[in-house]
């Protein structure tokens, strides 16, 4: 079972028709980044004691801190969980399909980030709604080739989309970006948002949970470029488990575990590159490790000069979002950068002022 | 040219009446549970106060929670747009305003010609708003008009470790069984509401002059614990809670 959703399947697996149809794990393989990950990982033990479980501790530093002995920590951790596999099924480990899933991972992460590197564009091709519904395909399963080969066709698209000057919303007057998941019960917001005339062009978590992304030659922010096209020609088990730990080392959302302030610098960038009026922030308590210094993150947007709307909630949990209010906040967040509402939903726009921010 | 702004809030319910930007009528009612009769009702009030009929009114804004209820008015204003050009009008040196209503508590900068440089609310606990103070003047059995004043003979401050409301209402019976003076335990709602509302201030990075407006403003035993945590003098108008109003009411006059 791969990823981060085996708690969630673990224990809607007795509730759920779909769940079920999942069948019941042979093993659960997973990484260790978030400070939370080992009270889930000791959970689903506690529910499924009889399913074999291995992680793999990726905590090593930053991504510019990375050594080789921190790689060579992960890639240890790596053969001697292929070692437990083989015990654990009774099989054989395929190294040829290792080294096509590596190629396929960096080939369709370093995709997305291209992806959404399109989204510079203004009008934008992309609002973040739908960039949840793409994303969650190489969240899930980002080493198929059936992901990559979509993300070369989704990428074609999109930059069809630029070409011919494509809207994501046919109103684009103001340009945001939003930071960890959203509540997910109420991705309205998004449509609320386009009243006014806004789109959220994405964020660091749509960007970089699976984005691979890499310093460009002009400065700005690109796709990784993979080893595939360096010309590296994977070999053997070693040195596809060392390019798989050095990819995922550079991961953006695996930076802020390390300092908040690597995220705020990666939250300005993209708020420069992507032309952003403003931010809006969820204070989110269903993920501590990705809301974990988005108060930090505010001030540094703030004096970066781009206002800042925060509101609470929870990504998983109805119970601690208050869509009214958030919706008020929203109202007054977006009259404080001169934007009005029409009941047609088409935002009429004064000057915005990139001095104002807000909370 | 005749505007007015009505101000629904949670628990009141406040109209301004503007003749050539110039107060000529108030009115504010309870909101009750039926907020659109209250409305008209204050707005009647207001206007008969004014001297005019609804015919001469020109321009409606509406601003509040509530504001959407107001049917009278033809577009509305946030409360922090309403607040920073009421406050403006009356006090150009203004830089912060904090403004504490029944419900909910926010602080705002601004510049001197009203723009909101940034803003920061309460979430959705009213610990930090007047509605707390209402709680625990029932908890401590005196009227919610003696609770300032009570608390400015208190002696010792006392910490308030309750985050919640209900909470805190419990730390207030545990206090009186305690035989805690009722002015010591004043004081330490008042503390924590002010506790709560600086937070707010200093996440703008508040600097005077600060505008103290809403019903709280009303209340000498919170302001003089706001004051004491802010280190500075606040400012307060003569109608602080129809400051919302007023501001509606302007931006009427600018439709």
């Amino acid at each position: 079972m791969p990823g981060g959703n085996g708690t969630g399947g673990i224990l809607s697996r007795p509730l759920f028709l779909h769940a079920q149809l999942l069948g019941k794990p042979d093993f659960i393989w997973q990484d260790h980044i978030c400070c939370s990950h080992a009270k889930w990982y000791q959970v689903v033990c506690d529910h499924e004691p009889d399913i074999p479980s291995f992680c793999i501790d990726v905590a090593v530093g930053p991504a510019g801190e990375i050594t080789d002995n921190k790689v060579d920590y992960i890639v240890g951790q790596m053969h001697d969980g292929i070692e437990w596999m083989e015990k654990v099924t009774d099989r054989t480990y395929d190294d040829e399909k290792l080294i096509e899933a590596v190629h396929n991972e960096c080939r369709s992460t370093s995709l997305w980030a291209e992806i959404c590197d399109l989204n510079k564009a203004v009008p934008a091709p992309l609002e973040e709604k739908s960039m949840y519904s793409l994303y969650v395909l190489g969240t899930l399963n980002k080493q198929s080739k059936a992901v990559a080969d979509f993300y070369e066709e989704l990428r074609d698209e999109v930059q069809d989309r630029v070409a011919h000057q494509i809207a994501a919303i046919p109103n684009e007057r103001c340009r945001l970006m939003s930071d960890t998941q959203p509540p997910w019960g109420f991705l309205s917001l998004f449509r609320y948002l386009e009243e006014y005339g806004a789109i959220s062009v994405g964020s660091l978590y749509t960007f970089g949970l699976i984005g691979m992304w890499e310093d460009k030659p002009d400065g700005t922010w690109g796709p990784r470029t993979t080893p595939q096209q360096q010309g590296i020609d994977i070999k053997d088990r070693d040195q596809a488990l060392r390019i798989l730990a050095e990819w995922n080392l550079h991961k953006p959302e695996w930076q802020h575990f390390y300092s908040p302030h690597l995220k705020t610098d990666m939250m300005v960038r993209i708020a420069k590159e992507w032309s952003l009026d403003g931010v809006l922030l969820h204070y989110n308590r269903g993920c501590e490790g990705l809301s974990i210094g988005i108060a930090e993150n505010r001030l540094g947007l703030i004096e970066a000069g781009y206002p800042v709307m925060t509101f609470e909630g929870n990504m998983g949990d109805e119970r601690e979002f208050d869509l009214a209010r958030t919706k008020g906040r929203i109202d007054t967040f977006m009259e404080t950068l001169g934007h009005t509402r029409d009941s047609a939903g088409n935002g009429t726009v004064s000057a915005p002022n990139r001095s104002r921010r807000c909370t | 040219m005749i505007t007015a702004g009505i101000d629904m809030g949670a628990k009141t319910i406040k109209v301004v009446v503007l003749r050539d930007g110039d107060i000529v009528g108030t009115a504010k009612t309870v909101a009750g549970f039926e907020a659109r009769e209250s409305a008209e009702e204050a707005y009647a009030a207001a206007l008969e106060e004014a001297g005019v009929t609804t015919a001469d009114v020109e321009q409606i804004v509406a601003t509040g929670a509530g504001r959407k209820w107001a049917l009278q008015a033809a577009r509305d204003v946030s409360e922090v747009s309403g607040d920073v050009k009421g406050v403006i009008s009356l006090y150009p040196g203004a830089r912060t305003v904090i403004d504490v209503g029944a419900e909910e508590g926010r602080a705002i900068r601004c510049t001197e010609d009203g723009k909101v440089l940034d803003f920061a609310l309460n979430e959705k606990c009213a610990a930090g708003a007047g509605a707390f103070t209402e709680a625990m003047s029932r908890a401590l059995e005196v009227d919610i008009e003696e609770l300032g004043p009570l608390s400015l003979n208190s002696q010792s401050a006392i910490p308030m470790n309750a985050q919640c409301a209900v909470f805190a209402e419990s730390e207030v019976v545990s206090l009186l069984h305690a035989k805690t003076p009722k002015e010591d335990i004043a004081r330490a709602v008042h503390d924590a509401i002010a506790s709560r509302i600086v937070s707010l201030a200093r996440k703008v990075g508040f600097e005077p002059e600060v505008v103290l407006i809403g019903g709280l403003a009303r209340n000498v035993g919170f302001v003089d614990s706001l004051q004491r945590a802010l280190e500075c003098e606040v400012t307060i108008p003569e109608n602080p809670e129809h400051i919302g109003a007023y501001g509606a009411a302007l931006a009427a006059t600018q439709s």
